[in-house]
């Protein structure tokens, strides 16, 4: 069983102590940047001929994108992987959870997202209006 | 007094960095000084019990996609204070900047509060320059709001309060400058550090043994100079391989720095410890007899705004600083009298100002013993939390 470690953030030694991760678990650096390039960043997992990936990073609490990763996972047709940090915590991948149950967060999350952008942008819109009034008076 | 701090950066967990201590210091300033604080934050980075501390977390939903979870974060702000403010009745709301946060001066203005924003930056003009901005209108106007309608702003150096006077056409009577400041008893001279150096790794004794230590924390940006540095070393060695660096710190440039260290072969003259416990960087930086402070000008140009928490702690621990004079740093360390300014960006320069300050060995000493008494009378947390206070009693 061949294991491959994309470290987004931290220190893969702590990532691989952390997590019993074998000993000749290949590392390639990697970073939310590569994420923005879906494409690519799918064909990368796809063509890396590992059994198990695991996204690392320094504190998993701390790293966006859960969903994303898992759905690259999905995508790039690997069926086992987790996402992993240097403290010991890890959040678990499985195809069938990511296609029933991320895949519904996911989007409920864009849903939800562009209606805080556009409240922001109304709420900022008043108060600059408003509060300019005042000033004014 | 009462009041309460808001901390409201997605990265309340972090524990590490200028951003944890000067929040640490000024709480315990604001205790010192015998006021009551009760602080806020999307986690608790602090030990248990040490402040009166209450969590307002991030929405769980916002985890995919950058910036959302901080506007997202503002509903969240508005559903807390509130109520928090009606339990402790504070004297004023005082708040840390982050970026896309906008309601809590207007929760202030709701309860007739007092509003005080502690900005470090603007964060708008910081993305812009030096990392990715997706909603560039929105977050402009998030600042440009909250900074109009905050009573008084908090900013660390005067070359901050000249940029946002700029940026944001703001009155300069409203912007204070209150530089960072150090916890004096324990960034100190009373660290027993051969006891410290016994206690390391058999590894570090062998490798430390003997040598002059020069020492650098931080976090690695692009401000911190480090890459100037670690070129620093090639210059420095040459003239004495007696010189070792000592790096704590992670972050953004450390491959570059490893990178620079594998190219000129340094490995044995530079050791990069990478993120030390807090509690613990006070010992490793009593081990050196030179600190460094390699800041350069902003990436763009601009003069550097910052005010580094790093430099005080220094001076704090009564060591000689060399550090590169740009914005408030030149201001801070007179040269000759509490530490050593020399050129930015000039390796060459440090590693001069390094090479003699290893010869000179009087020189450290006094440069060390007037850099604490400027730590101990001007900038320990509790002038910092002083200057707050004298705003706060000015509205």
């Amino acid at each position: 069983m061949s294991t491959t470690l994309f470290l987004l953030s931290g220190n893969s030694k702590n990532i691989i102590a952390a997590h019993n991760l074998p000993h000749d678990t290949t590392v390639i650096p990697f970073s939310e940047k590569q994420l923005l390039s879906l494409r690519s960043t799918i064909s990368l997992i796809r063509t890396t001929p590992t059994d198990t990936v695991v996204f690392g990073m320094k504190k998993l609490s701390l790293q966006r994108y859960h969903q994303i990763l898992k759905g690259v996972l999905l995508l790039a047709g690997k069926t086992s992987g987790f996402l992993a940090d240097e403290t010991g915590m890890r959040s678990a991948y499985s195809p069938l959870r990511t296609l029933l149950v991320e895949s519904v967060i996911l989007a409920t999350e864009i849903i939800a997202s562009c209606g805080i952008v556009l409240q922001a942008w109304i709420r900022l819109r008043l108060r600059a209006l408003t509060e300019k009034r005042g000033a004014q008076q | 007094m009462k009041s309460i701090f808001l901390r409201t950066d997605f990265f309340g967990h972090l524990n590490t960095g200028g951003s944890f201590s000067h929040i640490g210091g000024f709480l315990d300033g604001m205790k010192e000084l015998g006021h009551s604080m009760t602080f806020t934050a999307s986690a608790e980075c602090y030990p248990s019990g040490k402040y009166d501390f209450r969590h307002i977390p991030y929405p769980f939903l916002y985890k995919n996609f950058p910036e959302i979870p901080c506007l997202a974060y503002n509903n969240t702000l508005q559903k807390h204070i509130p109520s928090l403010i009606r339990e402790i009745q504070p004297d004023f709301l005082y708040q840390r900047h982050s970026e896309f946060i906008y309601t809590p001066s207007k929760i202030a203005k709701q309860h007739s509060l007092p509003f005080i924003l502690e900005a470090n930056n603007s964060e708008w003009w910081w993305k812009k320059n030096w990392a990715n901005l997706f909603f560039d209108d929105i977050l402009r106007r998030c600042e440009d709001v909250h900074f109009h309608a905050a009573d008084a702003i908090m900013v660390v150096s005067e070359v901050l309060k000249q940029d946002l006077v700029r940026l944001f056409d703001l009155p300069p009577e409203k912007i204070h400058v209150n530089p960072n400041g150090v916890d004096i008893h324990t960034f100190t001279t009373d660290i027993d550090s051969n006891a410290f150096f016994n206690s390391l790794p058999a590894e570090l004794q062998q490798r430390w043994e003997g040598k002059t230590l020069c020492g650098f924390v931080g976090t690695f940006g692009e401000w911190h100079g480090v890459e100037v540095l670690a070129h620093s070393v090639v210059h420095t060695i040459r003239e004495n391989p007696n010189i070792h660096f000592m790096l704590i710190g992670d972050g953004k440039l450390r491959g570059n720095v490893e990178k620079i260290i594998a190219e000129n072969n340094m490995q044995h003259n530079i050791t990069l410890l990478g993120t030390v416990t807090h509690h613990l960087v006070p010992a490793y930086l009593s081990l050196c007899q030179i600190l460094l402070s390699p800041h350069t000008e902003n990436t763009d140009g601009t003069v550097f705004f910052g005010s580094p928490t790093k430099l005080f702690e220094y001076m704090g621990m009564g060591k000689a600083i060399i550090a590169s004079a740009v914005g408030q740093i030149a201001d801070i360390i007179k040269d000759g009298h509490n530490g050593v300014l020399v050129k930015q960006r000039d390796p060459v320069d440090l590693a001069h100002a390094i090479i003699r300050l290893t010869q000179e060995h009087e020189l450290c000493q006094t440069l060390g013993k007037n850099a604490r008494h400027d730590a101990v009378t001007t900038y320990s947390w509790k002038h910092n939390a002083q200057r707050v206070i004298d705003v706060v009693n000015s509205l």
